[in-house]
């Protein structure tokens, strides 16, 4: 049994999709803060900014979405924090 | 001349008039100082990610204009000083206005707790650009998200067990 759960985990990581930054993707996608809907996907359900190690993001469009993530919260358009989510 | 943009939030409960009355002052204040209005828009009546001073829903307004730097702080004086704006914020802006302001109606939240993935693979990248290189015959895994496998490896176990 242990054999089969160490087998299994090995291959999972051996084909583990790369992860690829949205925005690089596709270029025409808006980033800004003005998009709240679209930077909703970026927070945790605790309203805590994904890092770039989950979301796959790269380290230029990770410096634009904490700022524009940052910039909506002062606008109210998106939580600082979700208590009980 | 700088382009810049300001938001501001005013009160739910308000006569359309006195609304009015706040955007006109504002169009003043820009043209006192030199300026020029490109853009005056009220985006509505809208719910709050969290409570401002007692309010739970606000009006959003949008303001880009042209000017120096003093008409951005003589904007941002008369707005503090209007008890019915709840909140202001004024940035430069690189390019072109862009006054829609798309709010939060469905909430997506893929990460959960400690930033796991609540579903992998399509949302992030593009499914159509997968790699047939990139996987070496079991590519169930790899095509199906990968992140942790839930779904695919439930799949797998029905096809066998048929």
């Amino acid at each position: 049994m242990a054999f089969i759960e160490k087998k299994n985990i090995e291959k999972k990581k051996k084909f583990r999709r790369r992860k690829v930054c949205k925005f690089c993707a596709d270029p025409e996608v808006y980033l800004g803060f003005k998009d709240a809907q679209g930077l909703s996907f970026f927070i945790s359900d605790k309203g805590k900014i994904v890092s770039r190690r989950v979301s796959g993001t790269c380290a230029k469009h990770q410096r634009d979405l904490s700022r524009a993530i940052k910039r909506a919260r002062n606008l109210s358009l998106l939580p600082f924090n979700v208590l009980n989510p | 001349m700088t382009r810049y943009e300001t938001i501001f939030i005013t009160k739910p409960d308000m006569d359309e008039e006195v609304r009015k009355n706040i955007s006109e002052k504002l169009k003043t204040v820009v043209a006192e100082h030199a300026g020029a209005v490109h853009h005056c828009e009220n985006a509505g009546k809208q719910k709050l990610a969290f409570e401002v001073q007692g309010n739970v829903k606000g009006v959003f307004h949008y303001i880009g204009f042209e000017g120096n730097g003093e008409v951005v702080k003589e904007l941002e004086r008369n707005l503090r000083l209007n008890e019915s704006v709840i909140k202001y914020q004024s940035f430069r802006v690189d390019g072109d206005f862009r006054p829609q302001l798309v709010f939060v109606e469905k909430v997506v939240r893929p990460y959960v707790g400690r930033g796991r993935p609540r579903f992998g693979g399509s949302e992030f990248g593009r499914d159509d650009e997968f790699d047939p290189a990139m996987d070496d015959g079991a590519s169930d895994v790899s095509r199906d998200g990968g992140h942790e496998g839930r779904g695919p490896a439930a799949s797998r176990d029905s096809e066998e067990r048929e």
